[in-house]
């Protein structure tokens, strides 16, 4: 698989278009959840993930064959994602600890994390805390909510992480640490244990 | 280890970054703070939500979308680019150059051209080159702008540029008969003169 991408990336960097629209193909999913999770919206998320590989084409020339593609694209991903909710930032308060007061009491764990053995009406429970989830991933502040996205969601190591936004490990690991703690907070277990 | 202080060594005991000393230290906090445990399952419970969030898909036309805006954006270049052809360009200049300069260079009047020792011996009359009866060229001749008759013998090659060769009856050309018309031919001779030169040099 690997060796496979490096082809294609390969001929893609030599103009085949053709390579490129099956690079397309091996990432435009992953980099449109990863927008969507972080903008929260899917014609957003979507934009974001058209740019991303309209600049990627552009720059394919720049692009690093000895360093990781993936890496590379979720970068680009990762910072029109913010630079989007920057813009937003006027309208809207990212700030974690502002409004906390609505979600706390109305969230419950037990229905956000479905057990082992689903029933039927736990599948609808699923999709309703699916919902609540990204509405706490969406009251994080902006730095955290790519690296839960990242971690979590693409199930990636925090080293890629580092590189993806461009930050030493450590300040990573920071990060995700108080990026649970708040996710903690948001999605508050009632009665549980 | 007390509470409240060791939220981080919680982190690094979730995250597994503990040393063994650490994670037993943690591990014997928690089985007796149960607020602590709480903290931690809380936390693992979160990062199990998180992970299961749904994975969706981008709209079907994503794709097609994107390679019309590229394709509008960095229009392919279906023009042969200059730099590809500049020296099969360079030698149809140069060759256009050659043609025309020897056509031009050709004087319109019959001429003969060649290293025959005998070159006095032709008659040149009006558009004809006449090698007369009993007389013997050594050696090629050339006529360019006219009609070789041969009465007489020629120890050689005879080309005629822009020309003819009539062979009379007793007539004789020991070498090859050459008639070049047209502008290929002009160019096919010219390039096997040149080709000759060369392999004459070595």
């Amino acid at each position: 698989m690997v060796a496979l991408e490096s082809t294609i990336i390969l001929r893609a960097k030599q103009g085949d278009r053709q390579a490129f629209s099956e690079l397309v193909e091996l990432y435009k999913d992953k980099l449109f959840n990863a927008a969507y999770r972080m903008v929260g919206n899917r014609a957003e998320a979507e934009d974001i993930v058209q740019e991303t590989f309209f600049r990627a084409y552009k720059n394919l020339s720049h692009y690093d064959a000895s360093r990781k593609f993936s890496t590379w694209v979720y970068r680009i991903a990762t910072n029109l994602s913010i630079d989007s909710l920057r813009k937003r930032r006027g309208e809207l308060s990212f700030d974690a600890e502002k409004d906390s007061g609505a979600m706390d009491e109305g969230s419950d764990l037990y229905g956000i994390v479905p057990s082992s053995e689903l029933g039927p009406e736990d599948v609808m429970l699923h999709n309703e805390a699916s919902e609540e989830i990204q509405r706490a991933i969406e009251r994080l502040p902006l730095l955290y909510r790519a690296v839960v996205v990242l971690k979590y969601m693409h199930d990636m190591p925090l080293g890629e992480i580092a590189q993806i936004l461009n930050v030493p490990v450590s300040t990573v690991k920071t990060r995700l640490h108080r990026a649970r703690e708040a996710l903690r907070k948001h999605l508050s277990l009632r009665s549980i244990f | 280890m007390a509470c409240g202080e060791n939220d981080h060594d919680l982190h690094l005991f979730l995250d597994e970054e503990l040393d063994e000393t650490g994670r037993n230290q943690v591990r014997e906090h928690l089985a007796e703070c149960v607020d602590c445990r709480n903290h931690v399952r809380h936390i693992r419970t979160v990062e199990t939500a998180v992970s299961r969030a749904d994975w969706l898909e981008v709209s079907e036309d994503f794709t097609s979308r994107l390679m019309i805006r590229l394709e509008k954006d960095f229009p392919r270049r279906r023009l042969l680019s200059w730099r590809k052809y500049t020296i099969p360009a360079a030698v149809a200049v140069v060759l256009l150059g050659f043609v025309a300069g020897t056509w031009l260079s050709v004087p319109s009047q019959a001429v003969v051209l060649g290293k025959t020792t005998q070159a006095d011996s032709v008659v040149i009359k009006g558009g004809e080159v006449v090698i007369p009866r009993n007389t013997t060229i050594k050696g090629h001749l050339t006529v360019e702008n006219a009609i070789v008759r041969v009465y007489g013998r020629v120890n050689g090659d005879v080309t005629a540029l822009n020309g003819k060769i009539l062979m009379a009856s007793g007539g004789d050309i020991t070498g090859k008969k050459q008639e070049v018309n047209g502008a290929l031919q002009w160019i096919a001779y010219y390039a096997k003169r040149f080709w000759n030169a060369i392999v004459h040099l070595f």
